[in-house]
């Protein structure tokens, strides 16, 4: 899934490391507030494409492997496209600027968490969320990628028993409401363990999130003049 | 299914502010509740249904894709049902699925398709069986929802921010010229929309996502009625209603 690329690229086992690697999680979240503060308030289609263009240039600058995470930004597209369509006495202009500023505001989260380690993002949200919800943040991280294993390892099994078959639905969905129940116990075994494990190690809410705090250095600098370049486009131009 | 898939910065930014600092209050609270000695064994069991759900919905089903959220709501109960859907739509926008600024409005919203179905789930299966009512409960839930989201993107206005112009040479945009009802100023709009070329009223959109909806709704309960089975056969501690009765 999604996540498990993401999570990859960001701690550099796909792809080389570009220059956004390098900025630190502070700056790139003030370049987000940038993105997001220029994309909302951004009032005409030029304004608009400038953000859009300056979160490019962030891109070209992180220097993503390009195959891999393009296709994230296909559903953003897909739903700003949609809204446009559907939407009642919008103007071309309007149309273009509603589509780049979705597109605009989606391809910059989504660069800040393809090249900041996740340490680094639970420790920013820690600073808004109650401690206690960062942790249950990072426990679904973590448990996301061990019960993707589990769930793989069910569909598999699902597959060998020839449980799942072409051209026939019924057969399937019995098969798939198994693997899915058989799942669920593994969530809860899961829970139940994980549970035990934080009571003897004497859990406390907060101290799960790593909360890795990195501040602002000189070497931020693109990520904070891109974030102030999009977000004064938005309010001035 | 009632995941309100709306990119970034077409709500209101006064509607993105309120329903984030709504939830943000809301988990303020939940999270006091959490801290207690007795709840926090919950805090597992709130991470690890959230990662089952996000993997749910990677399952596809044709056209659509699992939610589970109902089934979930069922077994987390009324409290972390919030900060499950929370983190479900917190991560769903980390990957672009959903806009960032929209998580606040998300979250209300799976979070009242996943209230609604506990609390159905708990009134119903006094006079019926688990199973059937899990199913039932399911699609009710899921059309509730989906009333709200089609109502919450019918009364969504742009942003005042950006609105239709029609002057051809500037690509500004402004607010006369936001209604369909025809040119302003003697000025003619520019493209209309797709949906406007084909003479389609928003009443008619509802009238043909509602019946996609339902049959992805009736596919969703008809799932979970069968985990619910399967978790009855093997596991019967697990689901909230059967505890009930034994006592």
């Amino acid at each position: 899934m999604d996540i498990a690329l993401i999570d990859a690229i960001s701690q550099g086992q796909v792809g080389q490391p570009g220059v956004w690697h390098g900025q630190g999680a502070t700056a790139k979240a003030l370049f987000l507030l940038g993105v997001v503060v220029g994309a909302l308030a951004a009032r005409n289609l030029y304004a608009q494409a400038i953000v859009a263009y300056l979160v490019a240039a962030s891109w070209y600058l992180a220097r993503p492997p390009w195959r891999q995470v393009l296709p994230l930004l296909v559903y953003p597209l897909l739903l700003s496209v949609a809204f446009v369509s559907l939407r009642f006495g919008l103007s071309s202009p309007a149309a273009w600027a509603l589509i780049l500023r979705g597109i605009s505001l989606a391809a910059g989260i989504i660069l800040v968490l393809l090249t900041t380690p996740y340490p680094q993002v639970f420790g920013l949200l820690q600073l808004f969320l109650p401690a206690v919800v960062v942790d249950c943040l990072v426990l679904c991280y973590r448990y996301f990628f061990y019960l993707s294993a589990s769930l793989a390892g069910l569909f598999a099994a699902l597959r060998l028993r020839a449980g799942w078959r072409r051209g026939r639905p019924g057969h399937n969905v019995a098969g798939l409401a198994r693997v899915l129940g058989s799942f669920f116990l593994a969530t809860y075994d899961s829970a139940e363990r994980l549970h035990q494990a934080m009571e003897l190690r004497g859990y406390r809410p907060g101290r799960l999130a790593p909360g890795v705090w990195v501040g602002i250095s000189r070497r931020d600098w693109p990520a904070l003049v891109l974030g102030l370049g999009a977000g004064l486009a938005g309010i001035i131009l | 299914m009632s995941h309100l898939h709306l990119p970034d910065g077409v709500l209101p930014i006064s509607w993105v502010a309120v329903t984030n600092l709504a939830v943000l209050i809301l988990l303020f609270a939940v999270a006091g509740y959490l801290k207690g000695e007795r709840s926090r064994r919950r805090i597992p069991m709130v991470a690890v249904l959230s990662a089952a759900m996000l993997l749910a919905m990677s399952i596809p089903l044709g056209p659509y894709h699992l939610n589970l959220s109902v089934l979930a709501g069922i077994l987390a109960g009324p409290a972390l049902s919030l900060v499950v859907s929370f983190i479900v739509n917190l991560f769903l926008a980390f990957i672009g699925h959903g806009g960032l600024t929209v998580v606040g409005l998300n979250t209300l919203i799976i979070a009242s398709e996943m209230l609604i179905g506990y609390g159905l789930y708990r009134a119903i299966t006094r006079w019926v069986p688990e199973v059937p009512a899990v199913a039932a409960v399911t699609v009710i839930a899921i059309l509730l929802s989906t009333t709200v989201t089609i109502g919450v993107a019918a009364a969504a206005r742009l942003p005042d921010a950006l609105v239709v112009h029609s002057h051809h040479d500037e690509g500004h945009v402004h607010e006369e010229d936001r209604s369909a009802s025809g040119p302003v100023d003697g000025q003619v709009p520019e493209v209309g929309t797709v949906a406007e070329s084909l003479g389609m009223t928003f009443a008619h959109l509802a009238a043909i996502i509602f019946p996609v909806i339902a049959a992805g709704a009736t596919v969703e309960g008809v799932m979970s009625g069968l985990i619910l089975a399967f978790l009855l056969r093997t596991r019967p501690e697990l689901v909230p209603a059967r505890n009930r009765t034994k006592r």
